[in-house]
Order: C-alpha cells, then sequence, then structure tokens
C-alpha cells in the first residue's frame, strides 16, 4: 500500500510538472500536484500510523515532497509574470519527482523503528530534518532561476536559506536533546549520519554569512543552487537503500 | 499611542540620536551594525593612531581574527570535512563507538591514532572549530564594543545585540561538548537483574536494586513485529545510601535518573517481549554517566535562545517603528 501510494505521487508529481510547461494546461497541472500532495500525505500519514510512538526510519527525505511543493506553491506567488512562475513550479515538482524515484528504486523505508524513537524529541528532529530540506531545496531553485533571470531575486533566496537553516537547526537541537536523554551525549557516534547534519548546518552557516556581506554577490546565488546538489548527495543518499525494482501491492 | 508612533522627526538631528531604520537588505557599511571593518581598518591607518609597533599588530592580529571572511573559508573547510566522514565511519565505526565511553583525550591518543586513515577529519575538526571558536568571539567582542559606544546607542539598541548573544551562546554549547567529551566519567554496560543482586555504586555512592512495576507493552496489529515488545519495562531503581537512606525513581528509554551527580540511562532491556523466552529472568543494562559539563551546554541554549528572542524582538522593533518612506 504504502509503495503503492509513492509511485501514485511521483508520477502524478512528474505529470503535474510537465504540465507547467504547457500553455493552457494549468488547470490539469494543479490538479495533479493536488492529488500528489493527498497521496504524498496519505504515505506520511500510514507510515506514522504504524510506527508510532515511535519514529518511522528513513522517512527524512522521502517525506520532503509534500512539504516542498507546498512551499514551491507558496513562493511562486511571488512571480507576478507567468513564465518564471511556471518555471518555478515546473522546477519544484521536477524535483519532488526526483525525490519520489530515487525512493522507489532505492528503498529503505522498510527498516522497523527502534525502541528509543518513541521520544518527542526524536519525532522533533525528523519533522524539523524534513522541512528544513524541503527549504533548502527550495532555496535551491529559487538561486537557479534569480541566476537565469535579468533582475535576480535575492530577497526570495535569502529567506528560503533563512528559513531552512532554522529548520536544520531546531532538527539539530532536537537531536542533541533526544541524543542526551537516550544515551547521555549530545552527539553519538553511533550512526555515521550525525556528521552529514553537521556538514550542511556548517554549509548554510558559511552562506548565511556570505548574505550579510555586500560581497559574493553572484557567488552566493551560485553557491545557494549547488546547496541543492550538495544536500541531495550529503543528505538524502543515507536514507537511500540498494536498488530494487518498484512492486506496488494494491 | 506612543509618542515616538505619531510624532518623529522627519530630518535626525546631529546632536540629538534618533532612531534609524535598519537596512536589512544591504547593511551600510557604517555604524555599528557594519559588517565589514572598513572603520577599524581606517582608524589602523591613521595617522593619529597608535604608533607603538607591538600595540599595532596585535590590534592587526585582532582585526584578521575577527574577519568575516575567516569565518566563511573556516565554516566551508568544516562542511567539507563533515562531509568526507560519512564513509570514513561507515567505514570503521568500531573505531568511533568508544568515543562517547573512553573520553576525548584517551581516544585521541589510542583509537584516534591508530586508525588515523580513518578518524585524520576529527582532528580537522577539531583545529576547525577552535579557529571558529576564536573568529566567532573576537569578530563578536569587536561589534559588541561598537554597540554599546554611548554615541552608537540609538533606541532599541540593546535588542541589536541578540545576534551577537546567539554566537557567544554557540561557543559555550561548543565548550560544553568539549567538556562534556573530555571531562565525563561514563561506565557503560552495567548489567541488573530487576528483584536480583545490588549493583555497588563508584565512589561509595551506596548500592543499587531494580524492581519491576507496570511495565507497558505495544497494544495492537500495526506492527506486528512489536507484538508484546517493551515499551516501558517499568522498572524503578532504588538507591540505597550508606548511611541507611533509601530514594527511588523509575527509568526507562529517554527518562534518565539524576543520582548524587551521576546520570543511569537505561541502554536496553531483556527480553525484548513480555513472551519472550527467558521465563521469568528480566535483565537491564545501564549506562552510569558524570557529567560535570552538562549544565555549560544546557546554559549555552538557554542564551541561545534568550538571544534569539532578542533579535526577533529587534526585527519586530524595526517594523513598527520604522518611519514611513516618502
Amino acid at each position: 500500500m504504502e509503495n503503492s501510494l509513492v509511485i501514485a505521487f511521483t508520477s502524478l508529481y512528474g505529470l503535474a510538472a510537465g504540465l507547467f510547461l504547457v500553455p493552457k494546461t494549468r488547470s490539469g497541472a494543479f490538479a495533479c500536484a493536488f492529488l500528489g500532495e493527498i497521496a504524498a500525505l496519505g504515505y506520511i500519514f500510514l507510515r506514522y500510523y504504524q510506527a508510532l510512538p515511535m519514529t518511522p526510519m528513513f522517512l527524512g527525505s522521502i517525506a520532503v515532497p509534500p512539504f516542498l511543493v507546498l512551499f514551491g506553491f507558496s513562493a511562486a506567488r511571488k512571480y507576478k509574470e507567468p513564465f518564471p512562475n511556471r518555471l518555478s513550479l515546473t522546477l519544484t515538482l521536477g524535483l519532488a519527482f526526483v525525490l519520489g524515484l530515487l525512493a522507489l528504486i532505492f528503498p529503505k523505508d522498510f527498516y522497523l523503528p527502534f525502541l528509543k524513537t518513541a521520544s518527542l524529541f526524536s519525532q522533533g528532529h525528523l519533522a524539523f530534518n524534513v522541512l528544513g530540506k524541503a527549504a533548502l531545496f527550495l532555496a535551491a531553485i529559487q538561486a537557479f532561476l534569480s541566476l537565469t533571470a535579468k533582475i535576480p531575486n535575492e530577497s526570495q533566496v535569502r529567506f528560503w536559506v533563512a528559513l531552512g537553516f532554522i529548520f536544520w537547526t531546531l532538527s539539530m537541537l532536537t537531536g542533541e536533546v533526544w541524543s542526551y536523554l537516550g544515551w547521555g551525549l549530545p552527539v553519538v557516534w553511533d550512526d555515521a549520519v550525525i556528521v552529514c547534519f553537521m556538514a550542511t548546518w556548517f554549509f548554510y552557516v558559511a552562506l548565511l554569512h556570505m548574505f550579510l556581506t555586500s560581497r559574493y554577490r553572484r557567488a552566493r546565488l551560485y553557491l545557494t543552487a549547488l546547496g541543492g546538489v550538495w544536500v541531495l548527495l550529503v543528505n538524502v543518499t543515507p536514507d537511500l537503500g540498494p536498488a530494487r525494482w518498484p512492486v506496488a501491492l494494491w | 499611542m506612543p509618542k515616538s508612533l505619531t510624532a518623529l522627526p522627519k530630518e535626525p538631528s546631529p546632536k540629538e540620536p534618533s532612531f534609524k531604520e535598519p537596512n536589512l537588505k544591504e547593511p551600510s557599511l557604517k555604524g555599528p551594525n557594519d559588517l565589514s571593518l572598513a572603520d577599524n581598518a581606517t582608524e589602523l591607518n591613521n595617522k593619529n593612531g597608535p604608533k607603538n609597533h607591538l600595540v599595532r599588530l596585535i590590534k592587526a592580529l585582532w582585526l584578521f581574527a575577527g574577519r568575516l571572511d575567516l569565518a566563511i573559508y573556516i565554516c566551508f573547510f568544516l562542511a567539507l570535512d563533515t562531509a568526507i566522514a560519512y564513509p570514513l565511519i561507515q567505514k570503521s565505526l568500531f573505531a568511533f563507538i568508544p568515543l562517547g565511553e573512553v573520553g576525548l583525550w584517551t581516544w585521541l591518543f589510542t583509537y584516534g591514532r591508530a586508525y588515523f586513515s580513518q578518524t585524520f577529519w576529527f582532528y580537522g575538526l577539531a583545529l576547525g572549530l577552535i579557529l571558529l571558536g576564536i573568529n566567532t568571539f573576537v569578530c563578536s567582542t569587536t561589534r559588541v564594543l561598537a554597540l554599546i559606544k554611548p554615541q552608537n546607542r540609538q533606541r532599541g539598541w540593546f535588542l541589536k545585540l541578540g545576534p551577537h548573544v546567539t554566537h557567544y551562546a554557540v561557543l559555550v554549547m561548543v565548550l560544553g561538548y568539549l567538556g562534556s567529551y573530555a571531562l565525563a566519567e561514563a561506565l557503560p554496560g552495567r548489567a541488573l537483574i530487576p528483584g536480583g543482586p545490588a549493583y555497588k555504586l563508584p565512589k561509595n555512592l551506596g548500592r543499587l536494586t531494580a524492581t519491576i512495576e507496570n511495565p507497558k507493552v505495544y497494544q495492537g496489529q500495526r506492527l506486528l513485529f512489536f507484538q508484546n515488545w517493551y515499551l516501558d519495562p517499568g522498572i524503578v531503581l532504588r538507591f540505597e545510601k550508606p548511611g541507611g537512606q533509601t530514594y527511588a525513581a523509575p527509568i526507562a528509554y529517554n527518562r534518565p535518573v539524576h543520582y548524587q551527580g551521576y546520570n543511569f540511562y537505561l541502554t536496553d532491556f531483556y527480553p525484548k517481549s513480555a513472551d519472550g523466552a527467558m521465563g521469568s529472568y528480566r535483565m537491564a543494562q545501564l549506562t552510569i554517566r558524570r557529567d560535570r559539563a552538562a549544565a555549560v551546554y544546557v546554559a549555552g541554549i538557554i542564551v541561545f535562545a534568550v538571544g534569539l528572542a532578542m533579535y526577533v524582538a529587534d526585527l519586530i522593533q524595526s517594523r513598527l517603528f520604522a518611519r514611513p518612506k516618502p
């Protein structure tokens, strides 16, 4: 059932991404995106329904698409002209499609949770991580659009970077509290993923400081766009398992 | 309505300080919030400035150590350093797990040195954090000193300290983590049999026994694997002081017990399931830790929250008292 929902939202997001590029198919694109949201949120609901009071395992990347799309629609409203608006939505939905496809081909969501994840801090750590990834991916898309536009919309990029960084910091803080209550240390080295969190946090600390100066105008946009690739490589790949042919079990 | 909302002067008089709307998009190159070090550099090169070479050298070093560019480079270095650590930790997890058990110094000179080809990034992380700590301290102190000068005190100047308070808080937290790894005492894997013999606590703290009261098991069919698993084994720890006084407290996963400066963590419990194959035998695995630096990073987290609240209050104030654009 869960796998079928992943197949459903991935294909609906892909379809919506394509339809937003075709003129006069806007309503159809919105309908596909909306249905994709329902399927994706349904998948997340099912995972939580099974795992509660524990935290679902390896949900940190597969749960990103619906929030990325929600943020993406909010960001696209800022574009008054139709083309950047459509391009922004296509890129957002396209990235959601790619994330869904990766989760389908390299599944890792079949792992059972462990008892120590039955904690509010563990739940908070996961939720803020998902929101952080979504905001940082969107910042990368907005930076890419800014780089291709005649007048860069830097305030939009800065907003999503800052929001993503706040979520990321909250995810790290809740994770540290959970780690301290569960293991007695703020950083537990039993799981290598801990350094991936640190790596992305340092990356965005550097990037945010670049936004505080009047220099690096172009470089910070390039780096924000590259930040999407960074998050994909450093933070999404640990949530991927070995390649498997996707099977839908209705 | 406050007077400031209705009667703001059109042009600020040079003698009386008035509120100036901060430019959030581009920081100005002059003023207390200036993020470049142009003013200090000018002062350094001023002919009327200090002539003493040593003072000038120290000042130049101070300015260099507090450069914003330096913070950016160090953070990118730390990002790369920790990113390459992921495959290295995965490859040799056994070398990193003892880091929380044997303490930082012992680990650095044993596991760290023996598996240097896998742990070199950790030395890079330590070096980077030290450099970032120095840079953050110098940078924040320079700006705080500029902000608290009487001529720079505009309305709400105190709230402008918010970002610097968060920077100091991060420093305190990192120092707390360092202290936690360097000074903590850990006794991992202490087995305790509920209803069984007492465990003698270290440093003459007394004896420890355990009982089981009201265990909670996983109910329902949602995850069949977990049916009847203990979510909370319901263990109650009983501490008996050498004088004969007793103290009892329940312990569970993610719910440690604090006693006489020591923290007791439930690491594992056997059998996992209420219908497990151990009959009436039960065993709890505890980790006992004494973390002298815990208060430091808890203080850091609190100060961080205060700094963040000051920053948000400053943003709100800036919007409330912003002069309308002509």
